[in-house]
């Protein structure tokens, strides 16, 4: 004996849809509503989430992107202490070969260290940073100049804006700058401001001092040193870790590679914290709308109670009669979620044109912590698809009630 | 059982268990019916005329006894077999709701036939004929609530002898029908049944379906009376 199948013939199939496609016909409003619920759930789903992974990846990139890097190779022992006195040796041929690896997207040698900045009577805490000719010639730092420019001659610095402010320099003032240089010995120097830095973040504008590599190693003493190579890999969501891959493919006696993850982990917690509560509230709005729309379909089971009997005692299979509701109720979900999706593109793709900009005093507490107050949306295709896929399944797990109908109606008329 | 009975129902007992206790609803029922009868189960509201309707069809189980259609014996079929021989031996008309609402009128005649596997033009044809011939000429593209009550019984009528069954039952067809439709209905199915042969049983307490039909079984509590 054959087991039955769920549409033992085509022309079930085509039976099966024209019912479904008409039965979703028949109470128009009721299931124009149902979609709506469902695209309007998504629609909000996908906004909720794009803007706060969104927030996220800027987050991340504007910490840890241009500054301490997605990826460090340093000596074992430089962290976390971040002591100049364990600087790398220069080691150009491994460089070469690294910026190769189809991996990485860039990697550049730094030097960094902590120095105390004067001018006149005005002084202020910077954190220096030796960047290497070819990363200044990067779009990043090219596109953050805010005054003055990257042509300059040795000797030069740039500031982060706000530190600038607080010295009350301009482009072409020069400053005196001391600090703490190799192996105990006192680094000094006297620097012209050649330009002023937009950072992307408060903190890091109050704080920053840019100088050329062989600058900064003149200044500290480590000559032929990095304190540190900070590496882009080609994929930086935040849920990626490539420094262990990496480390494998380009060993670097004395040195490990350490991705951002490992030295900001608590980076990796702010952003766990916030994520579970838009999980707590994404899941209380799915709760609502799945006891919406079960609700919903058991008043579609009880309003087709009759007609499920009688056509039962037609000699309608039950399999078949199921897989009717089955198709209705998907077709809805389906329309539901691509109007959804499209709708939460399309905001998505306003929102990064014209990202929200947060006001009043959340944005002064937000750029208190160093952060930029916008709300740049994650434009990832796969948010929209996972939720798509959340609401069509609540939405079909909605539809056991009216298939348990099925199931359950006897062929018996009354 | 008769080799020529088209139905034979033996000894048939229905119990229904209810909070109140067992309810017994046909109490050892035997009968036979004849090729091309014109038949009417007969009996005040509650003596088991749908209950002994609903067995022979095969929508309900029996407690106890046996039924047979055209040589089959229906009460020893499982589940499955027994929706089949439904679909296609089978024709119901009910007292209400028999058409399916998002079907127009010739696609509820087609319904039966198309969950037989029938083509499109095979059924549209069959239909369309039948649909005339219950004089609906016309109203093939209505839906059900675009009919009248009598339009729509008419309708399933249709549908009913589609799959050229050998067996129409109908539980109480007339009994949401005014006196004209009534006729109506009765004149098309009694037409229907010398035309083409086809056998009906119908459950009714009405009089003008009790003075049409040839063969009467009166029921009493559950009971044929002599
Ligand atoms: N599901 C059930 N559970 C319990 N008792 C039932 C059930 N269905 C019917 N009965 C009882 O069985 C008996 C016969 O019912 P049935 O519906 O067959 O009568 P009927 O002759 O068709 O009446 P009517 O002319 O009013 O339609 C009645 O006493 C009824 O109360
Ligand atoms: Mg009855």
């Amino acid at each position: 004996m054959n087991r039955p199948k769920l549409f033992a013939r085509q022309s079930e199939l085509g039976l099966a849809v024209r019912l479904a496609f008409r039965n979703l016909g028949r109470n128009r409003r009721r299931s124009l509503i149902t979609g709506a619920a469902i695209s309007f759930a998504l629609f909000f789903a996908i906004i909720l989430r794009s803007l706060q992974l969104g927030v996220y990846g800027h987050m991340v990139s504007t910490v840890v992107g241009s500054m301490s890097g997605y990826v460090q190779v340093s000596d074992t022992a430089y962290w976390p202490s971040q002591n100049l006195d364990y600087s790398l040796y220069e080691d150009q041929q491994w460089l070469e070969k690294l910026r190769q690896d189809p991996e990485v997207a860039s990697a550049y040698p730094r030097i960094q260290g902590i120095g105390l900045l004067s001018v006149v009577d005005r002084s202020g805490v910077a954190q220096w940073i030796g960047i290497s000719p070819e990363e200044a010639q990067s779009s990043l730092w090219q596109t953050r100049l805010a005054s003055g420019s990257w042509e300059s001659g040795p000797g030069s610095v740039w500031l982060g804006k706000r530190l600038a402010e607080q010295l009350q320099v301009e482009p072409g003032d020069s400053l005196v700058a001391i600090g703490q240089g190799f192996q105990g010995s006192v680094a000094g120097a006297s620097w012209i401001l050649a330009g002023t830095l937009h950072l992307g973040n408060p903190e890091l504008e109050k704080r920053s001092a840019i100088l050329k590599l062989e600058d900064a190693q003149d200044f500290s003493g480590a000559y032929g040193m990095w304190s540190y190579v900070q590496v882009t890999p080609q994929r930086r969501d935040i849920n990626q870790d490539p420094s262990a891959e990496l480390g494998a493919r380009h060993p670097l006696d004395g040195a490990h590679f350490l991705s951002w993850q490992t030295r900001m982990p608590e980076l990796i917690q702010t952003i766990e914290a916030d994520t579970t509560g838009g999980r707590v509230i994404l899941f209380i709005l799915y709760v609502v709308i799945g006891f919406g729309l079960l609700g919903t379909m058991i008043m579609l089971a009880n309003e087709r109670r009759r007609e499920f009997a009688m056509q039962l005692a037609m000699g309608m299979r039950r399999g078949l009669l199921a897989g009717t509701v089955f198709i209705e109720v998907l077709l809805l979900s389906l329309a539901g979620a691509a109007t959804g999706i499209l709708a939460g593109r399309i905001a998505v793709l306003i929102l990064e044109r014209y990202p929200l900009r947060l006001w009043g005093d959340v944005a002064a507490a937000i750029e208190q912590q160093g952060w930029e107050a916008i709300l740049p949306p994650s434009l990832d295709w796969s948010i929209s698809f996972t939720h798509a896929g959340i609401i069509v399944l609540i939405t079909l797990a909605a539809a056991a009630w009216p298939l348990r109908t099925v199931f359950k109606t006897s062929p018996v008329h009354r | 059982m008769t080799n020529q009975a088209l139905l034979s129902v033996q000894n048939v007992v229905k119990t229904y268990e209810s909070s109140a206790g067992p309810v017994q609803a046909v109490c050892g029922v035997s009968l036979e019916l004849q090729r091309g009868a014109f038949a009417a189960l007969v009996g005040p509201s509650g003596c088991g005329k749908t209950t002994l309707l609903n067995a022979i069809g095969g929508l309900d189980s029996v407690t106890s006894g046996r039924i047979w259609i055209d040589g089959t014996e229906i009460t020893g079929l499982s589940d499955r077999k027994v929706i089949e021989f439904r679909l296609h031996r089978i024709g119901f008309v009910f007292q209400a709701f028999n058409l399916v609402p998002v079907l127009n009128a010739w696609e509820n005649v087609a319904f039966v036939m198309e969950l037989q596997g029938l083509g499109i033009k095979a059924r549209r044809d069959r239909a369309y004929e039948l649909l005339s011939a219950v004089g609906l000429s016309g109203k093939e593209i209505q839906r059900p609530a675009q009919l009248s009550g009598g339009q729509q019984q008419r309708v399933a009528v249709a549908r009913a002898l589609a799959s050229r069954p050998s067996l129409v039952l109908a539980d109480e067809p007339t009994a949401n029908l005014d006196s004209k439709s009534t006729d109506k209905l009765l004149d098309i199915m009694r037409e229907l049944n010398q035309k083409e042969g086809t056998t009906f049983l119908f459950s009714t307490h009405d009089p003008r379906v009790i003075n049409r039909a040839e063969v009467l079984f009166p029921l009493e509590d559950g009971r044929l009376q002599a």
